[in-house]
């Protein structure tokens, strides 16, 4: 038995159970439209069920947010409210597109509302892609570690890397510190989606700044430095050195770099999928409070 | 002029340079004469004045007081931060000495200097759904909610297009009539209570022409109770439609009348079994009766399997007419076409009204006398015909003393009205007793304008399809005119042939009921009004009424 169950298939898939379950009773409801003198859409008796099932399903599933802060609660696991969440969250975008069959060209705020939702339940799936897939690679990634480790780890090779570049000449020197100084990780939102390299060393033979991204130009240059450094067993020394910091270095921001970006990942729909929820909330009780309101 | 320049690290501090110059280079550039390794970019520090030095920072910046800067003036005492450098200004102990002190920093991790996570990013979760709900309450509630009140702005036609208003409340389109009429604007032009629903009087404002299907005091009236204008016809739908043509809002009661109106036929759709049989309604003729009744609009009872016949009074055989050979207008030997005495009228595509004057006479003249063929009876009063033979041939014979115009008279007048004047196309009644001028009588013709009076039928639209045009073969194909040779016929097609191409079966257009029936006839029932009031009361009331 598996320690750690996909929230899909949580309890013997019982939420995809329930997910037909809506899909299927909402159809039937649409579809005995088709047996009335009235044409399909949201003002029939039908359009108001499904409206009324839709609404019901949207403030649940925002309930998720509730019942994931209270850790001491017993009502049901957080997995299994994710679960259901994951499924009657799916189920939404097909009870609100029968709810108003379809009737979605024109921009108002009841269009709106669909679209809002739409995004919610969309990036839902982004986030339900990425909690899926991510997580494992993710601890593969930290090799069991904390990312903290890491990143101690680092600042370990980089004041080594600074305090032999006080030792060697001038010009290796510069190169080395610029190296150190020139490193990025993250930055912009974009960055740390893309898990995008921007780092670059002050070259003293190009004179200006080049890339270092994944830090190949400063192996390149120490690859190039060793042999000219032969005659001088110090420095030859310190360049072999600083050749096996660097590429040590390599593969801590390949680690630290790719654990930041499965966090972008991880995060980063949430940034549609809260606020929009917010949105769709206020979206859904004015699409309600108008229909009323033009009775 | 000279610059101190010492460089510190964090263990040690080396040696002072000493530069007499205005300017000093510092950087990576191994021309310059101070170095700052791992700098990315060059730094040249000027002497402006006594008090002033101006830096410039070339291929990147530098800080000064957390600020960005590529050239700067600054007063000596000032620090500023070039990569992990600090340089500190100071006054040397000969006011013509400037002492920089270069600082090499240790190098921050390059995880700590930029943004690991989207919280370090400043992108922060709250205030952008927060952001997002002020922006969600003010553009879909707020501002449409304001112009629902008839807040000022919102009656600026120049405001309009830049805000939400109270159109962005507006579910779907409005059907062009409505948007032509100008009410796309004004939702209280029927939306006149906020929360109740559209009162039939709101459309009853403007289409105060519209009748009722049924009379509100019929014994069918309450079934009608609970309808109201919006009950079919339903707006803001995408694609825009007012009118339900669901056939299913007839049958609703038309499928089952047996339960409450066993006089009607029952009808659940437009195919062989689910319509009733077409029943042509024609005018009685009641001799005996008074002039004014006696004609009677006469339909048959639904389910009746007797045949029903016209009876116009008029004697006209289509075979003879539409016969080439008998025929022979204009001598050409063609006989008429339909269209020469049916003319459809475009607009409408219904048949126009024949008259005499423009139908038949070009060919049946009423001319009475052989020498002046110009004088033509009047196709009027039997008496003012009688009128018109005696002041001709009175008139006629002052001039010839053997002329007999009395007996002229009652010859032509008999010739006429008992041979082949009048008598061609009319039934004519003969009193021997009478005097000349009540001797005959000419039995009144009404010709059936319309059999099927409750369908409308578009003559033009149906000549538009394929394989059918104006000629009398297309005609014929539904009114068979070319086999009736008497004018009791009716020349009117069945369901059938309406079934070839109209079917619900074979699932061609134009099945529903009100392809052909209209629901507010014309000469319906205004009882409307009268039935929105009666809404508001206990049913009981309607009974009352009844």
């Amino acid at each position: 038995m598996t320690t750690h169950q996909s929230i899909l298939a949580w309890k013997n898939y019982r939420y995809l159970g329930w997910f037909l379950a809506v899909v299927l009773s909402s159809s039937l409801i649409f579809v005995s439209q088709f047996y009335s003198s009235m044409p399909a859409w949201g003002g029939t008796w039908q359009g108001y069920t499904l409206g009324t099932i839709g609404a019901i399903l949207i403030v649940w599933l925002t309930l998720l947010g509730v019942r994931k802060r209270r850790y001491r609660s017993r009502m049901g696991t957080v997995e299994g409210w994710t679960s259901a969440h994951v499924y009657l969250g799916a189920s939404v975008v097909i009870v609100s597109m029968l709810h108003c069959a379809a009737e979605l060209a024109s921009l108002n705020v009841h269009t709106i509302t669909f679209w809002l939702m739409l995004v919610v339940v969309l990036s839902g799936f982004a986030g339900l892609y990425a909690y899926l897939h991510i997580p494992e690679s993710m601890s593969e990634n930290l090799g069991g570690k904390f990312l903290a480790h890491w990143i101690a780890e680092l600042a370990e090779v980089d004041r080594k890397l600074a305090e032999l570049a006080s030792s060697s000449k001038a010009e290796w020197c510069s190169e080395i510190l610029s190296a150190l100084q020139g490193t990025s990780i993250g930055g912009s939102r974009r960055s740390q989606l893309l898990g995008h390299d921007a780092s670059v060393l002050y070259s003293i033979n190009a004179g200006r700044l080049v890339s270092n991204k994944d830090q190949a130009a400063m192996i390149s240059i120490l690859s190039r430095r060793i042999p000219q450094a032969r005659d001088d067993e110090l420095q030859s020394a310190l360049l072999n050195k600083a050749f096996l910091l660097f590429g040590n270095r390599q593969l801590l921001l390949r680690r630290i770099r790719k654990d930041m970006q499965y966090k972008a990942v991880l995060k980063a729909w949430l940034y549609l999928h809260i606020p929009f929820t917010v949105s769709l909330l206020v979206a859904l009780s004015v699409h309600i409070f108008v229909i009323f309101y033009y009775w | 002029m000279r610059f101190l320049v010492q460089q510190r690290s964090e263990k040690a501090s080396g040696e002072t340079l000493l530069i007499e110059s205005n300017q000093i280079l510092l950087g990576v550039n191994s021309r310059y004469p101070y170095l700052m390794p791992g700098l990315d970019f060059n730094l040249a520090i000027t002497l402006a004045n006594s008090k002033r030095l101006k830096v410039s920072a070339k291929g990147g910046f530098f800080t000064l007081r957390g600020k960005k800067f590529k050239s700067k003036t600054l007063r000596i005492g000032d620090e500023l931060n070039a990569g992990f450098y600090t340089v500190s200004t100071s006054q040397g102990q000969s006011p013509d000495d400037v002492c920089l002190v270069i600082t090499r920093n240790p190098i921050l991790p390059a995880c700590e200097r930029s943004a690991m996570t989207f919280a370090q990013t400043g992108l922060s979760m709250r205030f952008w759904s927060y952001s997002l709900l002020i922006l969600m309450l003010v553009g879909m509630f707020l501002l449409p909610f304001l112009d629902t009140l008839g807040a000022a702005p919102f009656a600026d036609t120049s405001v309009q297009p830049l805000v939400p208003t109270e159109r962005f409340w507006s579910a779907g389109p409005l059907h062009s009539a409505h948007v032509t009429a100008g009410i796309e604007n004004d939702c209280k032009a029927c939306h006149s209570q906020a929360f109740e629903v559209i009162p039939d009087s709101a459309c009853l404002a403007c289409h105060d022409q519209i009748n009722e299907h049924v009379a509100l005091t019929s014994s069918n009236s309450p079934h009608f109770l609970d309808s109201s204008c919006a009950s079919c016809h339903i707006e803001h739908m995408e694609p825009s439609y007012l009118v339900n043509r669901s056939s299913k809002l007839c049958v609703d009661c038309h499928g089952k009348l047996q339960d409450w109106a066993p006089e009607m036929p029952i009808a659940s759709k437009f195919s062989a079994f689910g319509h009733p049989e077409f029943r042509a309604s024609v005018w009685e003729y009641d001799a005996a009766s008074d002039a004014a009744a006696q004609w009677k609009l006469l339909k048959p009872a639904s389910g009746a399997t007797q045949t029903v016949s016209e009876q116009s009074n008029l004697k006209f055989p289509h075979d003879t007419h539409m016969n080439a050979e008998k025929m022979a207008t204009d001598n050409n030997g063609v006989g008429l076409a339909c269209v020469n005495c049916h003319e459809i009228n475009p607009v409408d595509g219904g048949v126009r009204v024949i008259s005499m004057e423009t139908h038949c006479q070009s060919c049946h003249e009423l001319t009475y006398d052989l020498d002046d063929p110009a004088l033509l009876l009047p196709h009027g009063p039997e008496r003012q015909v009688v009128a018109e033979l005696e002041s001709h041939f009175y008139r006629k014979s002052r001039a010839s003393k053997t002329f007999d115009a009395r007996e002229r008279v009652r010859k032509e007048a008999e010739h006429q009205f008992s041979d082949s004047g009048c008598v061609t196309c009319h039934v004519v009644k003969e009193y021997p007793e009478n005097p000349i001028e009540n001797r005959w009588q000419v039995v009144p013709v009404r010709i059936s304008q319309d059999w099927y009076p409750a369908a409308s039928f578009n003559h033009t639209a149906h000549m538009s399809a394929p394989g059918i045009s104006s000629d009398s073969n297309s005609c014929i194909a539904c009114h068979a005119a070319d086999k009736s040779h008497d004018s009791s016929d009716i020349l009117m097609p069945q369901k059938e042939t309406c079934l070839a191409c109209h079917s619900s079966e074979r699932g061609s257009s134009a099945n529903a009921c009100i392809s052909c029936h209209v629901f507010h006839a014309k000469d319906g029932t205004p009882s409307l009004e009268a039935r929105d009031s009666l809404r508001h009361f206990p049913r009981s009331a309607v009974h009352a009424v009844q």
